[in-house]
């Protein structure tokens, strides 16, 4: 029985979770290739990942608390506290990104059956980040 | 498991991989498709076309599918409708092919199956489908099935947009269809409608021209909230019927018009799943013939009273509902469930020339169904399955059915390769249509034996980098089956058993960052010791993408049909995205004009004579020009 259970853990890890794998990829990579002048290294990720996404994380450190974050991702930027809206917000819902455009930098959600990723142009140049050339392609 | 946890550190390094913005996109996409998440592997052998598969065929109607089902062939009716066939052997009228959206099985009035009027619609709200044959479980649904379609419509949380398609095909063919979807902070919507009119050749026979041409308009909605879901559809549609049932085969201007109403409710949740679905069906449908429409047996004075004009006027509506609970006691699996039907059946009017028939006796039937499925998990890689399911089936107009079916299964499965082994036997009820054709006949003192079938599967899929190959056979036995005599119309039961054994090869390979993939598969299917006459048949298809540029290229393949040329019809389609909102595309179907045709017979009761109307395209050659736009 601990050989099956064994077996199914690992089994999950590599297979079973491969979606979570590649969302903590794409996490990370936003995360730390966002910024190269302050790169960013403590994140907070609210509703809408899952514990199991935080344990795929390499190179990044995920806090408890959003106020001690450098960029926060979430779903619902209505149910973070006052304190951390001033915050790099990062949003995960496409809804939440139509409301709160003043707030976020940008958003990966799902369109027309298909992941995609947006940076807030306006957004970004008020904070004055430096995207990668790479990132261009995404901004709005 | 040792060498499980050798190949699993060797893995190990791979979690590592440094991929690019793109490429996560890209894999996302692919890894978390949602046909990953409803794909059932226990429930049979299934073919998948992915939400990008659909969107780069620039899919137009669910033939384009269907025609790509093994051991079957796409048709249509007398009516001009779709009505797709096992070879070389189905009983008829078994409806054994079964449509599917989301959990609902799609019934079409009478219970002639669901492809007759659904396969007409857009799928532009559909996102993608599965396709399940072989020893199909009989949880899903309450028929027993060969072959089980499954559309699946998309979730408003992957959509977040409001799309418009337009399109205009050769021969007038023009479809507009819309739909926006939007995940909001409680709950999610999808609406749709699609406005489709279907223009198509003229076929004739002894210069009647006969029609087959379709508007459709159908409106609809699905609202979910948590676990819970309720969808609305209203469809109103009208065609010309073709041939219809005029056995002279020169109808005059036959048309059939159809009214759907359908609300259903969902709730899945903690292991438990509810539903319940409402279905209403409005249906009116003339024909005429200035020859011979049809015959009518007539019994005081008892003779064959010969008419020229039909009519009938139907009201129909389905009810159904189904609970289940899902459960696990160390390593079983079980799942457990009962569903139930109403159906009621009006004939508001019927008339064959001068005689009004009236009422039909036959007013519905009512279903009642246990379900029980046990998986035994040995271990990671094996597992086995066992079902079984008993129908009360309480009949109006005859005794009542009660029909027991069993399943059992086993698959193993590893990294490198599944192996799958099922066998079911069920029992076949006859099916609505069949009473009533036996009430106008005059035969339902005699009561329809239920029928036996019993399939046996196997199938081995090797999985490589990048792709699987499969290697699957079959049989399937029909006993107690239902035939029709030609000259008094009455159905029996057979008393010849029949066998049908078959075997199929498919593969499928990714390539280019998996953006790109080529699908193959080819079969054969034979009459049990009567391996002379083969059905073959098969695909070859590639989707590719080029910059904005996706492609889509298919050649479907039929022969061994008795008096029909092998049947070879070519699909392309292009399409191009200038910028982000916007999609132009090209689509052909028939291409080369060499799909396979069908014949179509009628009867002259006054000379004894077969009539039949030979090589009719039931795929036209059409092309598409269309043009996508995302507001």
């Amino acid at each position: 029985m601990k050989k099956i259970a064994l077996c199914l853990l690992i089994g999950s890890i590599l297979f079973g979770s491969s979606v979570e794998r590649l969302k903590a990829q794409l996490i990370e990579y936003i995360a730390t290739k966002l910024n190269a002048h302050s790169p960013v290294t403590r994140i907070y990720v609210a509703n809408g990942l899952g514990e199991e996404v935080e344990s795929y994380f390499r190179d990044v450190e995920v806090v408890d608390r959003c106020e001690e974050a450098d960029i926060i991702f979430t779903k619902k930027i209505s149910a973070l506290p006052e304190s951390c809206l001033n915050k790099l917000i990062f949003v995960t819902s496409y809804g939440s990104y139509k409301r709160h455009k003043d707030r976020t930098i940008g958003a990966f959600f799902w369109q027309k059956g298909r992941p995609n990723i947006i940076f807030n142009t306006k957004k970004i140049s008020q904070l004055h980040i430096e995207l990668p050339k790479e990132f261009e392609k995404y901004m709005e | 498991m040792r060498r499980f946890l050798l190949w699993s550190l060797l893995m190990v390094p791979l979690l590592g991989e440094d991929l690019s913005l793109d490429q996560i996109l890209n894999r996302l996409a692919i890894e978390d498709d949602l046909s990953k998440k409803t794909i059932e592997e226990s429930a049979g052998s299934v073919i998948v076309f992915t939400r990008e598969d659909l969107d780069r065929m620039e899919i137009k109607s669910l033939a384009e599918v269907i025609e790509k089902i093994p051991f079957m062939r796409f048709n249509e009716n007398e009516y001009g409708l779709t009505d797709p066939g096992y070879h070389p052997f189905q009983p008829p009228n078994a409806n054994l092919i079964k449509l599917y959206i989301d959990d609902r099985e799609v019934i079409d009035a009478m219970g002639t199956g669901g492809l007759q009027l659904f396969s007409q619609m857009d799928l532009g709200y559909i996102d993608h489908i599965e396709i399940y044959f072989g020893a199909v479980s009989f949880t899903i649904g309450i028929e027993p099935s060969l072959a089980i379609i499954k559309l699946y419509t998309k979730e408003p949380d992957r959509e977040n947009a409001n799309i418009i398609d337009l399109s205009y095909a050769t021969y007038g063919t023009h479809d507009l269809n819309f739909y926006g979807a939007q995940e909001l902070e409680d709950y999610s919507y999808l609406i749709y409608y699609d406005h489709k009119v279907v223009r198509r050749p003229k076929v004739s026979y002894n210069g009647t021209p006969l029609s087959r041409n379709k508007h459709i308009d159908m409106v609809g909605c699905k609202i979910t909230k948590g676990g819970v879901r309720f969808d609305f559809s209203i469809l109103n549609g009208g065609y010309d019927s073709f041939i219809s049932k005029t056995i002279s085969l020169e109808p005059r201007d036959p048309k059939t018009y159809l009214k759907n109403l359908y609300t259903g409710l969902y709730y899945k949740g903690d292991g438990w799943k509810a539903l319940t679905n409402f279905s209403y069906y409005n249906i009116n449908t003339h024909s005429s013939s200035p020859k011979l429409q049809g015959v009518l047996p007539v019994e005081n004075p008892p003779y064959i009273y010969p008419y020229k004009e039909m009519y009938f006027h139907i009201h129909e509506s389905l009810i159904d509902g189904e609970v289940s609970r899902e459960f696990k006691v160390d390593n079983w699996k079980f799942l457990v469930g009962t569903k139930g039907r109403v159906r009621s059946t009006e004939f508001l009017e019927s008339r064959y020339g001068e005689i009004e028939k009236g009422k039909n006796r036959y007013q519905g039937d009512r279903t009642l169904t246990a379900y029980f499925e046990g998986n035994y998990l040995f271990d990671q890689s094996n597992i086995v399955t066992c079902s079984f399911k008993r129908d009360f089936i309480y009949e109006d107009l005859v005794e009542n059915y009660y029909r027991s079916s069993w399943r059992l299964g086993y698959i193993r499965n590893s990294e490198e390769y599944t192996v799958k082994l099922f066998a079911i036997e069920t029992g076949l009820v006859p099916q609505p249509i069949i009473f009533i054709e036996q009430e106008i006949w005059g035969n339902l003192q005699e009561p329809l034996r239920q029928g036996k079938t019993r399939v046996v599967s196997g199938e081995f899929i090797k999985r490589f980098d990048g792709g699987f190959y499969s290697f699957m056979g079959g049989r399937v036995t029909y006993k107690d089956f239902f035939v029709r005599d030609p000259r008094s119309r009455k159905i029996t039961n057979s008393p010849k058993r029949q066998k049908i054994d078959s075997l199929l090869f498919r593969t499928h390979y990714r390539w280019n960052g998996e953006r790109d993939k080529v699908v193959f598969r080819y079969y054969l299917s034979w009459l049990h010791r009567n391996e002379t006459n083969l059905y073959r048949g098969g695909d070859l298809t590639l989707y590719k993408g080029l910059g904005k540029v996706d492609g889509y290229t298919s050649l479907i393949y039929r022969d061994g049909y008795s008096g029909l040329k092998a049947g070879y019809d070519l699909h392309l389609a292009l399409s191009y995205q200038p910028n982000r909102r916007t999609t132009l595309y090209l689509k052909g179907i028939n291409l080369l004009h060499k799909a396979l045709k069908s014949n179509y017979y009628g009867f002259d009761p006054f000379r004894g004579e077969l009539l039949t109307l030979r090589g009719v395209d039931t795929i036209d050659r059409t092309v598409w020009f269309g043009m996508e736009y995302q507001f």
